[in-house]
């Protein structure tokens, strides 16, 4: 299955992605607010694109430059995530019932004739067979797809305050990134606490898992003008 | 957050439509409208943000003053709460350098979105039985309608649509509703 890039991800829906993927302009972003209490039609219009990535969630397909904005945006809430849980349910059964309607209509066809029985129950077996397994390889995707990104959640704290957040990574993380109460993006830099700067990006960027050994680690984000904004200490536990 | 009076709901209902039933509808539907606002604008409690708004605007139609559009002017009193509500967030969260603060202790976690594989299965029985209770043949229009995938949904659908003899709309707004009803249940099933 070849990967669908953001911009032929359902064009149809492409402002309703902008707005709950956050990418619409604030000005327009405004008047869009209003509109959807107002308009019916553009509130439901929103709903329908938040089931579209909520269902490529879950089957793995959503362009990968939205994935990490629709996990912060969209899953940040137990409301969210909660109907992510309900997506995931709806995509086995879609899959299931697409299983059990090829089965029956093969069925049907051969009532009269014991060979076309055989002959159909074995291309419904393999249909099914087939269902089975590419359900099996959506479900090994999205797990992948979900282990490799993790979200460490920081709280800003007074240096040196014992208290900072402790982390174990999972095995299968490769990437981390940082959840933190700031909106805008703004420039970070991740040092250990005796002051060795070990990266420096954007504040919503993720980084390779590999760049964070067990220990004590300052996060500090920076205003435009260069200076810290704020500083995050956290800690990173060792494999059990 | 105020509570709703009697007094201010009947007020809020002859305002949003001519009689009972149809005012009822209009609240439901309004309100439906500014939690999934409030949801996209990643408010963490977005119910009760949807009913600070329509209390405000009960609050103000006791108060005697005229709203012409109570619904533009819910819209307006649902982005004042949000800026309200961020703010608050923002001053809860972002604690400057040198304060002295408490951090609670936060026990060691993994911030995985995995759910546990009891909580999922327990999540699959409560998905089976909601859509069992799903009235006539909408199980299987539901089915219909999120199948395949994103690009293949669009010609799919307006096959539907035809076998149906309805508008796209209208197909879009049936399964849409029953996504919300399904998952209303999967809610109060594993509360």
């Amino acid at each position: 299955m070849s990967e669908v890039s953001s911009r032929e991800f359902r064009p149809d829906l492409d402002r309703e992605f902008q707005y709950l993927l956050g990418q619409m302009p604030r000005v327009d972003r405004e008047t869009f607010q209003g509109l959807l209490i107002e308009n019916a039609e553009m509130s439901e219009r929103v709903l329908e694109a938040e089931n579209e990535l909520l269902d490529a969630w879950v089957r793995g397909d959503l362009p990968r430059d939205w994935r990490p904005l629709f996990e912060e945006r969209l899953l940040s809430t137990p409301e969210g995530r909660r109907k992510a849980t309900v997506a995931r349910a709806l995509a086995k059964s879609v899959g299931h019932s697409e299983v059990s309607k090829g089965r029956s209509v093969s069925m049907a066809a051969g009532a009269n004739w014991f060979r076309r029985i055989a002959a159909m129950f074995c291309i419904a077996s393999a249909i099914g067979l087939w269902f089975w397994w590419s359900d099996l390889k959506v479900e090994e995707k999205r797990e992948q797809q979900v282990a490799q990104v993790e979200t460490l959640r920081l709280q800003a704290v007074t240096r040196g305050d014992a208290n900072r957040p402790k982390f174990r990574i999972g095995a299968s993380t490769t990437q981390v990134r940082f959840g933190i109460p700031e909106t805008a993006t703004v420039a970070a830099e991740l040092a250990t606490l005796d002051g060795k700067t070990v990266w420096k990006g954007s504040a919503t960027d993720s980084l390779p898992v590999s760049l964070l050994s067990p220990g004590g680690y300052l996060f500090t984000t920076f205003e435009t003008n260069g200076k810290p904004a704020n500083f995050y200490e956290f800690e990173i536990a060792g494999p059990q | 957050m105020s509570r709703l009076s009697g007094e201010a709901f009947e007020k809020l209902l002859q305002t949003l439509g001519p009689d009972r039933e149809n005012a009822g509808e209009a609240y439901e539907e309004l309100r439906q409208r500014l939690m999934r606002f409030f949801r996209w604008e990643s408010c963490p409690q977005a119910d009760d943000c949807a009913d600070e708004v329509l209390n405000r605007l009960a609050s103000k139609l006791l108060d005697g003053e005229r709203i012409l559009k109570p619904v533009a002017y819910a819209g307006g009193i649902a982005r004042l709460v949000l800026k309200e509500t961020n703010r608050k967030q923002a001053r809860e969260q972002q604690l400057p350098l040198a304060s002295p603060v408490e951090v609670a202790v936060q026990p060691l976690f993994l911030t995985t979105l995995e759910e546990s594989q009891s909580q999922a299965a327990k999540t699959q029985q409560c998905f089976d039985r909601c859509l069992g209770e799903l009235p006539g043949d909408s199980t299987q229009l539901l089915l219909d309608y999120y199948r395949g995938e994103a690009s293949a949904r669009i010609s799919n659908r307006q096959r539907m649509a035809n076998r149906l003899e309805i508008s796209v709309n209208s197909l879009r707004n049936r399964a849409l509703r029953l996504r919300e009803k399904l998952e209303a249940c999967i809610g109060k099933c594993l509360a």
